[in-house]
């Protein structure tokens, strides 16, 4: 069995893989259980895959203290393998630093890392050289009733699936004029006629006038989280977190009240230009713009982002597509949510090596490839006969997409530093709470008011507003437990308070009446909590 | 040996012969004996004036199959939050097709565990149909061409609480997950207390100038408000209970606070959206163990989902926003329905969720409508109508006859009178008010009658989804051993195979019509007959997809095939329609 499989391997080598120089399912689980053992490093597992493989969490922590954590999450989309490879480097990158640094980044502070959350995508996409998104979960595309009849055709046995262009004198592609293995579509607006039509390279086996609009390829989870969920749509599932995937992640996050911020390393950007506030959408019952509070944080860390990303030119921006989890974090599960795609194309500067700016990801793309000559990104035309076509001139090759946002590995390694050093420093702006002495006034006759003030000397708030709004989202809270004996003229034993914000400062104050020992729990899971006792 | 065999299957035959022919006589009721609608003598004697716990909820099940094996089968389909098990009733002609393959009538009870009767409504439902397949041929043909799926309770955990626990008419409308209500890291530290240890959860007022409310000089178990310009006797203190956490609450903390109808996926909308919603569509077993009921039975036409209270049947869509999706053809099907309800189930209104009652995100009703394409009702049970059959002016909570049917026809047993208590934060109080199977739970004569009522209903919704029957074959030579092949299907009832809604999201496969035994040279499906209008389907031509067969109309589809099609077979497969087929030639 094994032979045969090994076999198999070795007849078809899958090729885009081999050329992106990834490592293989195996290799990656094995990379995720090296971190069991390291120093301040340990390994836990949050959930199963629907196909039963193991969604695995790396802990940065000094102990088992729950100390405010910053949580990183790569490997959603399967299309995106290059940020769970991202990310386990940048997890090796952050346990490489020297012992002592790693120490007081940890003291008040953990990270948490998971790597991948859709194991299925990446186990099924590394032995097929298919890039699909979902997990390996049965589902008809088209919702045509079948299943899977109408996958992607690798017409030309070269082993990827390319593009398919298809001459017409309607066409709505030309061949780009810089590079000769690209189409550019044509400017409708100025009346230009294109040579080709561009499909994905298939055939239409159910004769529904598409090509390969149903293969294999799951739910994508970055469509199947909470937030504006929208039914119906391809790869988002039978209804909102229909998969375990997306339990696996909302549970985890929900378990461990402490994970104050996330970073979605993934087909996802709202770092190279923040969150905007929108005061009509941010004031409807179905909340959907940051609050302004909110997105000032969001500025703030974008600063510091582009900061640290500047070597790598400028990063691809995403739309937000209903049902992903970075929106989801924030608008469901109360967390400050950011995300990058760790990686993107860049043009530099042959003189003074510095990436040239652009805003068109489509030319940076083909000049990246042309810049590195990336073998595979971008392949020649060839010609095929297509039965669809039996009339017209087909050929396939141009754009393998999955080069878009995935480079060969070795591209990953400026890319992750630069990460790195993001990572470093969004852990140090997060919320930190100072206690002052607590102030005890003396009224006579055993009557005692006793005053506590807390500080956020940090750079962020203690958690986001959206926070105090979502119930199972814990809160500032105060606890005052009394001696017997003792009890209170004024204030309660338990109260709540909003978020506090950076640089602000809160006072709680008592009457209690009675002699003895108080103790006060303070703060909240995402910015620590102490405990203080007042003697009166 | 061989002889032996024959001589005991001779006998065999003659006992098994002499059981069933009296079971036939036991079958049918002496026409005197019988009144008309309800069996005489029925084999699993039921008392529907009463409640009944998980217990007995589950030996009615058992009771049930054993009795009436070739109609009748119970499944458990998943287990509750705290291990109880979910029962279905699969009420078919068992042995007569395949049942799952048999248009379904999906009805539920209970997701409320307050709302006791839909449990009792829908195990009713189950019994009549069992228990009146022998004597009434419309439920033999029904129970021949229709599959009834019943869930008694889909919140057994919550409904053995609400029976057994200290609560009020309106608590334990949740489950028993334990959550933090009050922030304090504390799960369910403040519960209502029996203060009187007297079994019932009522009402706490207190002597007060200040207070609003005076006792109503006709009826001294009812409080009302004072008049503006009045002074008021007492206030009122909330139900029962103390301040057990010592943080300044009374029953602050009461076990599970969550909606398990908000829990289900369609615009599902967190907790600050929609209150009682949790973590996602589909965090409590229960309601993921229907849904995944729902995904393995596509046959699925019609769902009822009981509740109380208001005398309503109502339909979705729970939110505005959603209305979209009801186009103008689907809501003339629910209208069909909802209209006939209202004349079967006296005070009762068919209203839409949104418009009539409140906006729901997350709920049940449009997990079924919207998300899976099912036509579904929830009706509201018991209504004050049904008191004086009449409808009253004054809204449900101000009127005072509820003291008055208490007063005239249940002669005090709903309310537990006024008594003094010494209360530990309170000082000196008085307890007393509506037992809590009183106002929403119907009082026990009443609620044989709303039981049957409500089962009428369900069964003309049942009755209704799609039924498939050939109208015509026509076999035509086309000369060149060429003939045409041309079928007609129809739909003799209301629903269609498809609603409006699942044909343009494409929710549930298309009906499918095939021709199997022949040679398929085309397969077209008419779109006009007179003019010859079709439209030719290149894909699996033998087998021709049709979106949707609509209530009271019909399809055609026609083959050119090579040879003569005689005994060929034409079968159309539709998932909520059922299976038919028919062979050419006989």
């Amino acid at each position: 069995m094994r032979s045969t499989f090994l076999g198999l391997l070795l007849i078809s080598p899958v090729l885009a893989f081999a050329q992106l120089k990834y490592p293989s399912y195996n290799e990656i689980q094995s990379s995720i259980h090296t971190f069991q053992t390291k120093d301040l490093a340990s390994q836990a597992v949050i959930g199963k895959s629907l196909g039963n493989e193991n969604i695995s969490v790396i802990k940065l922590q000094l102990d088992e203290k729950p100390r405010p954590t910053l949580l990183i999450v790569a490997g959603i989309d399967g299309k995106h393998p290059a940020g769970t490879i991202g990310a386990l480097q940048l997890t090796k990158n952050l346990t490489s630093l020297p012992k002592d640094s790693l120490q007081v980044l940890l003291k008040d502070k953990s990270i948490w890392i998971v790597p991948l959350v859709n194991p299925d995508a990446y186990k099924r996409n590394s032995l097929t050289n298919q890039w699909l998104s979902g997990n390996s979960r049965k589902v008809d595309n088209d919702r045509d009733g079948r299943l899977d009849e109408d996958p992607a055709k690798d017409l030309n046995g070269d082993g990827v699936i390319a593009q398919m262009r298809v001459e017409s004198p309607i066409g709505n592609f030309v061949v780009h004029n810089e590079y000769s293995n690209v189409l550019a579509a044509v400017d409708k607006s100025k009346a230009e006629k294109g040579k080709y039509n561009l499909f994905s390279e298939g055939a239409d086996q159910d004769f529904d006038g598409r090509y390969g609009e149903d293969g294999e390829g799951g739910v994508n989870i970055d469509r199947n989280f909470t937030f504006n969920y929208q039914a119906f749509l391809p790869e988002s599932g039978d209804y909102a977190a229909s998969e375990p995937e997306t339990r696996a992640l909302v549970d985890f996050i929900f378990a461990n009240p402490q994970i104050a911020s996330v970073l979605h390393i993934g087909l996802a950007n709202n770092l190279s230009e923040p969150e905007k506030f929108d005061a009509r959408q941010a004031n409807e019952r179905i909340v959907k713009s940051w609050s302004a509070n909110d997105v000032e944080v969001s500025k703030y860390i974008s600063s510091i982002y582009k900061e640290e990303i500047k070597s790598l030119g400028n990063a691809t921006k995403f739309g937000n597509h209903p049902g992903n989890f970075s929106n989801t974090a924030y608008y469901h599960l109360g967390k400050f949510s950011f995300s990058t795609p760790v990686w993107w194309p860049v043009v530099t500067d042959s003189t003074s090596n510095v990436p040239k700016a652009s805003n068109d990801v489509d030319e940076t793309f083909y000049g990246w490839v042309k810049q590195n000559n990336i073998q595979g990104a971008i392949l020649p035309w060839s010609k095929i006969n297509h039965p669809d076509f039996p009339n017209q001139e087909v050929e396939v090759g141009g754009v393998v997409d999955i080069y878009r946002n995935n480079p060969p590995i070795e591209f990953l390694v400026s890319a992750v530093k630069a990460h790195t050093s993001f990572v470093v420093r969004l852990l140090e702006n997060m919320a930190k709470l100072t206690f002052a002495a607590p102030k005890v006034t003396s009224l006579g006759n055993d009557v005692f008011r006793v005053e506590l003030s807390v500080m956020n000397v940090g750079n962020m708030p203690t958690y986001p507003e959206i926070g105090d709004r979502i119930r199972f989202v814990s809160r500032f809270k105060t606890v005052c437990d009394l001696q017997n004996g003792q009890q209170f003229l004024s204030g309660k034993r338990l109260q709540l308070y909003p978020s506090l914000p950076a640089g602000d400062s809160q006072t709680f104050s008592w009457l209690i009446k009675g002699k003895g020992t108080v103790k006060i729990q303070a703060g909240c899971p995402t910015s620590g909590e102490e405990l203080i006792e007042v003697k009166l | 040996m061989k002889f032996k065999y024959i001589i005991l299957s001779f006998c065999l035959s003659i006992v098994g012969y002499h059981a069933s022919a009296q079971n036939k006589s036991a079958e049918i009721d002496v026409p005197g004996l019988r009144a008309v609608g309800s069996p005489a003598n029925p084999k699993v004697p039921m008392n529907w004036n009463r409640y009944h716990d998980n217990k007995q909820i589950e030996q009615f099940c058992k009771d049930l199959q054993k009795a009436y094996p070739d109609l009748v089968k119970y499944e458990s389909i998943g287990k509750s939050y705290e291990g109880r098990d979910i029962f279905v009733l699969t009420i078919s002609a068992l042995k007569e097709g395949i049942t799952d393959r048999k248009p379904g009538l999906w009805i539920d009870g209970n997701i409320h565990a307050n709302e006791l009767q839909g449990s009792e409504i829908a195990m009713y439902t189950a019994w009549y149909l069992a228990e009146n397949y022998h004597q009434v041929p419309f439920i033999k043909e029904l129970l021949r061409d229709k599959v009834f799926y019943i869930a008694p309770t889909i919140n057994p955990d919550s409904r053995d609480y609400f029976i057994y626990e200290p609560n009020t008419m309106h608590s334990s409308r949740t489950g028993r997950r334990p959550f933090d209500n009050d922030g304090d890291g504390l799960i369910a530290e403040d519960l209502y207390d029996d203060l009187d240890g007297d079994g019932h959860i009522v009402m706490m007022r207190r002597k007060s100038k200040t207070g609003r409310y005076k006792i109503d000089p006709d009826n001294p178990n009812r409080m009302i408000v004072a008049k503006a310009d009045e002074m008021g006797e007492y206030e009122m203190l909330g139900f029962e209970g103390i301040d057990n956490d010592g943080d300044g609450l009374v029953n602050e903390d009461i076990t599970g606070t969550y909606d398990p109808n908000r829990d289900w996926g369609w615009n599902w909308q967190p907790n600050y959206v929609q209150g009682g919603a949790l973590y996602y569509p589909g965090t409590l077993p229960e309601t993921m163990a229907v849904k995944n009921f729902f995904f393995k039975h596509t046959n699925i036409a019609g769902a009822q989902s009981y509740h109380n209270y208001g005398g309503m049947i109502l339909r979705g869509p729970g939110a505005a926003e959603d209305e979209r999706f009801y186009s103008r053809k689907d809501v003339q099907v629910y209208d069909a329905l909802g209209k006939t309800g209202e004349k079967m189930l006296p005070g009762y209104n068919y209203i839409v969720i949104h418009k009539d009652l409140y906006t729901v995100f997350g709920g049940e009703i449009d997990f079924f409508a919207l998300g899976r394409g099912i036509y579904t009702f929830s009706n509201e049970l018991m209504t004050t109508f049904k008191l004086f059959n009449n409808k009253d002016e004054v809204s449900n909570r101000q009127n005072s006859e509820y003291y008055e049917f208490d007063k005239l026809l249940l002669f005090g047993d709903a309310y537990v009178p006024w008594k003094e208590f010494d209360h530990p934060q309170f000082g000196k109080i008085e307890i007393g008010g509506a037992k809590k199977n009183y106002t929403r739970n119907h009082p026990g004569f009443l609620l044989l009658e709303d039981a049957h009522r409500n089962a009428a209903f369900t069964i003309y919704h049942a009755f209704h989804t799609p039924k498939l029957e050939f109208n015509d074959i026509e076999v035509k030579s086309l000369g060149n051993n060429l003939y045409e092949v041309k079928a007609s299907v129809w739909n003799s009832r209301i629903i269609p195979t498809h609603s409006d809604h699942d044909v343009r999201n494409k929710i549930n496969r298309p009906n499918y019509i095939s021709i199997s035994g022949v040679e398929v040279i085309a397969g077209l499906r008419i779109i006009n007959n007179d003019f010859n209008v079709t439209e030719d389907q290149k894909f699996k031509p033998e087998r021709i997809e049709v979106p949707a067969i609509d209530g009271m109309s019909e399809v055609k589809v026609k083959w050119i095939v090579k040879g003569n099609p005689n005994k060929a077979k034409i079968t159309v497969d539709s998932e909520k329609g059922g299976v038919i087929e028919k062979q050419i030639g006989s």
